[in-house]
């Protein structure tokens, strides 16, 4: 299983991810901000990064994918957001990271991290 | 000089007889000076231009001066020339003295132009009600022959849209006074198809001001009234676009919220303490999802609501109170600024309190540090300011403000329905509300509310 952080500056997304996460047996660490995940993910990046795009602080949710994949190149993103912009979705495939739109169901986010936590483990391999 | 003038010259009695006319009348028009002596000057007019010339010679009779008088004079080959007239009359000797131009070829000039123009142009002769002319581009615009208006002047107003007749109608009866006209209308052409016509009138005055013709253009603007109506129904639709694209994401988050906490639940039926928090925020999710359609509905509200005389004042404060843990969340200072004896106001109190503390809210997510409310009496009414000292408004989304979900805080906690509530809520109390940026930066919003005029409960107050 593997290691995944999650960012989302509502607190219910980070609470169910974290339930569901766990239940699936992974290891779940939560940042509620840009710069809470740029700072843990940098300094102990994990093998799936989950982050909504729109975090109220001076990083969104791309700065964090760019901090954390500069640190590790191997960490897999899930991108999520309500605002699924053109713009948006040009970015995160030229990172290749995967997009998820809001509202989704948690049995749609837990596949999304088991099979970026394979390509993760493929990759580290 | 008589003899070699370019000009006719003649004297005529005051009545228009002729007592001499000079060699030049041969040469223009081929009658010589015998022939018309002792004959009337209005046998030689043009029958359709006799009615103004009788209205011209009647003011010559009270003394008054004729310059570039125009009708139509008959040559004795039988055609007509065009005539421009100067004209003195000499009361005390009974004798007019009159010169007269050719300018036939003037008005030859006159219609080449008119006629290769693809604007209607008219001219109407306003004593006789009478088309003196109208361009051949009346036959492409209106789709009728320019005969028709001949025979009946009235036929470009007969085929006005019966919508617009009205307006086009008191529109007419205004240039009874002015001789001008100014009008947009749409016309139906035989074959049932509608044009958009801008029209414009103007009249053509004799030196001493009397009007002798009404003379005016018309054009086809259909495509640039398309052209309008498609921008507004594309703002339209971009206003429909912010107002669902708001909806959508004021909705989607509680929803999203909902979805997992329900579907976390099911999967944790045996663990107490997640399915607790799980109704919690299933809960929380729902009443803001209900909250957010009241909104919506207050959009679509039509009655009024109830009101009761009222001290602005007094909500000033109450609201005030109320934003007092908001304005220290955000470091600012709100000060007041209160007209004292003020009179009461028929208001919603709760929806007047909203309004202004929606304000507040504006101005201290617009980074405020000192918020000034300032009422103040005003010769007919009450008027509320809040000022801010905060980022302001770009200029570029000013026209939006009042549009239901137009933020620049998408995301951030706006959710683009503070101003457009507020503004309902002022013009159903029949005010306006107006903003402005702050010289030195900031905002100020005002807000006119009209005097009360009763005391009365529960009557919608209609402004």
């Amino acid at each position: 299983m593997a290691n995944v952080l999650v960012v989302d500056d509502v607190d219910t997304y980070r609470r169910y991810l974290t339930l569901e996460l766990e239940l699936q047996g992974h290891e779940v660490v939560v940042a509620k901000s840009g710069s809470e995940a740029i700072a843990v993910g940098v300094a102990s990046p994990p093998d799936v990064l989950v982050v909504d795009w729109m975090l109220n602080d001076e990083h969104d949710g791309m700065d964090v994918a760019e901090a954390v994949l500069a640190a590790n190149p191997s960490v897999q993103v899930i991108l999520i957001t309500g605002h699924p912009s053109a713009d948006l979705r040009r970015a995160a495939m030229q990172q290749c990271v995967t997009f998820m739109k809001k509202p989704f169901s948690l049995k749609k986010i837990s596949e999304a991290v088991d099979s970026a936590a394979k390509k993760a483990a493929s990759l580290q391999r | 000089m008589f003899d070699l003038s370019l000009d006719m010259m003649t004297a005529t009695t005051l009545d228009g007889y002729v007592v001499v006319a000079n060699p030049r009348f041969e040469t223009t028009l081929g009658w010589t000076d015998q022939e018309l002596r002792s004959k009337n000057i209005m046998e030689f007019v043009h029958p359709e231009d006799q009615e103004m010339t009788a209205a011209e010679f009647a003011q010559l009779n009270q003394g008054m001066v004729t310059m570039n008088f125009q009708c139509r004079v008959r040559c004795k080959d039988g055609s007509y020339k065009l005539l421009s007239w100067h004209a003195v009359p000499s009361l005390e000797r009974g004798i007019m003295y009159c010169t007269a131009r050719d300018v036939t070829d003037d008005e030859q000039l006159f219609r080449t132009f008119a006629e290769h123009n693809n604007q209607v142009i008219w001219m109407e002769d306003p004593v006789a009600h009478r088309t003196v002319y109208v361009s051949p581009a009346y036959e492409q615009i209106w789709d009728r022959p320019c005969s028709s208006l001949y025979t009946n002047p009235q036929g470009w107003f007969d085929a006005i849209h019966p919508d617009d007749k009205e307006r086009v109608e008191s529109e007419r009866e205004a240039q009874q006074h002015t001789g001008i006209f100014n009008a947009e209308y749409r016309i139906v052409r035989p074959d049932g198809s509608v044009r958009w016509i801008r029209a414009r009138g103007f009249p053509i005055r004799t030196a001493t001001g009397r009007i002798t013709r009404l003379a005016g253009m018309a054009e086809d603007v259909s495509d640039r009234h398309n052209l309008e109506t498609h921008l507004r129904h594309n703002e339209r639709l971009a206003t429909i676009g912010t107002f669902a694209a708001g909806v959508a994401h004021e909705i989607n988050n509680p929803l999203g919220a909902i979805l997992l906490a329900a579907e976390s639940a099911l999967k944790r039926l045996d663990e107490r303490s997640v399915i607790e928090l799980a109704f919690q925020d299933v809960l929380v999710g729902t009443e803001r999802c209900g909250r957010i359609v009241d909104n919506i509905l207050k959009f679509s509200r039509e009655e009024s609501l109830e009101k009761h005389p009222a001290e602005l004042n007094s909500l000033v404060d109450h609201a005030a109170n109320l934003f007092a843990r908001r304005a220290a969340e955000h470091s600012a200072v709100v000060g007041f600024e209160l007209a004292a004896d003020l009179p009461s106001l028929l208001l919603n109190e709760t929806e007047v309190e909203q309004a202004i503390y929606n304000l507040l809210e504006n101005a201290c997510n617009a980074g405020a540090r000192q918020i000034t409310v300032r009422t103040e009496q005003l010769a007919e009414g009450v008027s509320l300011a809040v000022d801010d000292d905060g980022a302001g408004i770009a200029e570029a989304d000013m026209p939006h403000l009042f549009e239901p979900f137009f933020t620049t805080r998408r995301g951030r906690g706006g959710s683009g329905l503070g101003l457009s509530i507020t503004h309902g809520i002022v013009a159903d109390h029949g005010g306006t509300i107006s903003i402005e940026p702050r010289a030195g930066g900031g905002t100020s919003v005002c807000i006119q509310f009209a005097a009360t005029r009763a005391n009365t409960h529960k009557e919608p107050y209609d402004g």
